[in-house]
């Protein structure tokens, strides 16, 4: 383009061919006059620099981030094969071992026939302690710096269930605090999701249980699918994840809490790179086993509650049928498998007196 | 730019004066400009390519996390069926003593078992729930003796809504797998999170809040003092000013 601004003008219309390979080409045509080739040689000067500039961030790139070629033509998740997959497995499981020192086991687990996860907290019982919230980070592999985390615990004021209001800064020597309740929001895992209505690229979908998944090696990074989820529950990952290697730990063991975890899967939380999303998939390694989410393991006060909710007996179902339920931003229609719920009033002084006549507290 | 350019060089013939005046002033004047694009950009690379500062995620350091507080394992050992407890750094059985010691009166001072504070609201006699007779026992409303693995069923005579819950699995807590028919499915008793002595959940120190969103910056321990500076308009209004102090 700017050569052909600078031909046009400067031959008059004599010569029409464009100055194709910079200045030595050019200066032996017979129509070239001084003026000219000066023109077209700062043209191509101009030409050639503007594209280094173009492609100078090339030299930020460290050998890992150059796909080899079975990675770039990697399919998606949907269409690999189960060789093609073990094969994918097999590069995770190099990558990994070179970037963290650490042998992972990963695997692709399958949903299980006949079962759809369902989530439900009791926001009666939630005290804002926040093990959920770093139980899941040693959990999923989250990068710790900057900080990665799928679960925001908002203090909210009593008497309102508005989130504009909630603050997920609290800083407390003790919590609870008696003028707030607790109330955690991390992925809802909606029947209805906008994020994967958003995605170009089709890299994230719904599951037959029910979850909501991402394949992160087919997520170009637009972040549409952060923008479009309606409980903020997407993380993305503006630098390279970072983790400490077990020789790192050795040397310095108070960051142990920054440890790959080398139980992972290809869906759920296998370390990701820069520039894609992430975000809560209910622990689906733990989970399609049979074992229950992380967040719920470490919850001191049994307020999360997990299951199946095909299963009329599980405990989620119960909870459906018989708690008070309700879920955030009902009106977006965005059917989340996440559910909020809370006991009775626990009895005060002023119920004493109905209690010692029959009432139960 | 490029094709308007284009077009007035093609077209001299065009007769429309300003626009041939302007090609040519702009022709004659550009000799040493052109010469000097070359350059400039050659320096803009160069700048861009060699002395660009790379960008630094403004992020304050990630606080580190006590990986003992992670953990699954229950609040609380409940002691065994029948119980055993240390006495006097010996293990032993309730009865060997209690065989011996006539049962007290609940009121009395207590001589050993010092640790027990008793603090369940209106429940404030030890035989309310101890057999006094046998103390490896539990004793019901109804004066019938369970073991202490059965204590669920005493919690249940008082806190029957909690009781209910716990059943159906909306109180307490589940371990190892959400599947029933699962071998590793465990549920948590009463005595596994609560002291029986004093049920209330002690208040506990929060684990550390997020650097994700606002990166860099400590939070103020009163968030309310953040919204004037995040929100441009309450910045500037005078009665938002006053407004944003807020109540929470």
């Amino acid at each position: 383009m700017t050569l052909r601004i600078f031909e046009g003008k400067g031959a008059s219309g004599e010569s029409r061919r464009p100055c194709g390979s910079g200045a030595g080409a050019c200066s032996s045509r017979p129509g070239m006059t001084r003026r000219s080739f000066l023109r077209a040689s700062a043209g191509a000067t101009g030409g050639l620099a503007a594209f280094a500039a173009a492609i100078s961030p090339l030299k930020d790139l460290d050998s890992g981030d150059i796909p080899d070629l079975d990675t770039f033509l990697q399919k998606h998740y949907k269409e690999m094969s189960e060789a093609e997959m073990n094969a994918a497995l097999d590069r995770i499981r190099a990558r990994v071992e070179e970037r963290y020192k650490v042998r992972p086991d990963i695997r692709d687990i399958k949903p299980m026939d006949g079962v759809e996860f369902v989530y439900a907290l009791n926001l009666s019982r939630c005290i804002g302690c926040r093990r959920c919230v770093h139980a899941c980070v040693d959990e999923n592999n989250q990068s710790r710096d900057p900080e990665i985390q799928y679960i925001r615990v908002l203090e909210m004021p009593r008497g309102t269930t508005d989130i504009e209001q909630g603050n997920h800064h609290y800083e407390r020597a003790r919590v609870p605090d008696e003028n707030h309740y607790y109330m955690p929001i991390q992925c809802h895992q909606c029947a209805n999701p906008p994020c994967v209505k958003v995605c170009p690229v089709e890299a994230t979908w719904q599951e037959p249980d029910g979850i909501t998944v991402i394949d992160y090696d087919w997520c170009i990074g637009c972040r549409y699918c952060e923008a479009a989820c309606p409980y903020w529950a997407r993380r993305f990952n503006f630098v390279e994840p970072r983790l400490a290697s077990p020789e790192e730990i050795a040397k310095t063991p108070d960051i142990e809490s920054k440890r790959l975890n080398p139980e992972m899967s290809y869906l759920s939380n296998r370390p990701r790179s820069k520039g894609v999303m992430e975000k809560c998939h209910f622990c689906l390694h733990r989970t399609r086993q049979g074992k229950m989410p992380r967040c719920l393991e470490v919850c001191p006060v049994g307020a999360r509650k997990f299951g199946n909710v095909l299963d009329p007996d599980s405990d989620v179902s119960n909870i459906l049928r018989t708690k008070r339920v309700f879920v955030l931003k009902a009106e977006l229609g965005t059917l989340p498998r996440f559910f909020y719920y809370f006991d009775e009033r626990d009895p005060t002084a002023e119920d004493l007196p109905a209690m010692e006549h029959g009432g139960q507290p | 730019m490029a094709k308007s350019f284009e077009g007035v060089a093609h077209e001299p013939e065009d007769g429309h004066r300003r626009s041939a005046r302007g090609a040519r002033s702009a022709g004659g004047g550009d000799g040493v400009a052109t010469l000097l694009v070359g350059p400039v950009l050659l320096v803009v690379a160069a700048v861009i390519v060699f002395a660009m500062p790379r960008a630094e995620v403004p992020s304050s350091p990630t606080p580190l996390v006590r990986t003992e507080l992670l953990t699954d394992a229950p609040l609380r050992t409940p002691l065994g069926d029948p119980p055993r407890t240390f006495i006097a750094g010996f293990e032993r059985r309730c009865n060997e003593c209690h065989s011996i010691i006539e049962p007290g009166d609940s009121r009395d001072e207590l001589l050993q078992h010092q640790d027990i504070k008793l603090a369940h609201g209106l429940n404030d006699d030890c035989y309310n729930c101890h057999a006094r007779d046998d103390r490896e026992k539990l004793v019901l409303r109804d004066g019938s003796m369970v073991g202490y693995a059965q204590s669920v069923h005493l919690c249940a005579q008082c806190h029957g809504r909690m009781y209910r819950d716990w059943t159906r699995g909306a109180h307490g807590k589940t371990l190892g797998s959400w599947d029933r028919s699962n071998p590793a499915f465990r549920r948590l008793t009463c005595v596994q999170c609560h002291d029986p002595h004093a049920p209330m959940m002690p208040p506990l120190e929060p684990m550390p809040g997020p650097k994700t969103l606002r990166m860099g910056e400590p939070a103020p321990a009163d968030h309310s003092k953040l919204s004037k500076r995040r929100n441009p308009l309450l910045m500037w209004s005078i009665d938002g000013a006053e407004k944003e102090g807020g109540d929470h």
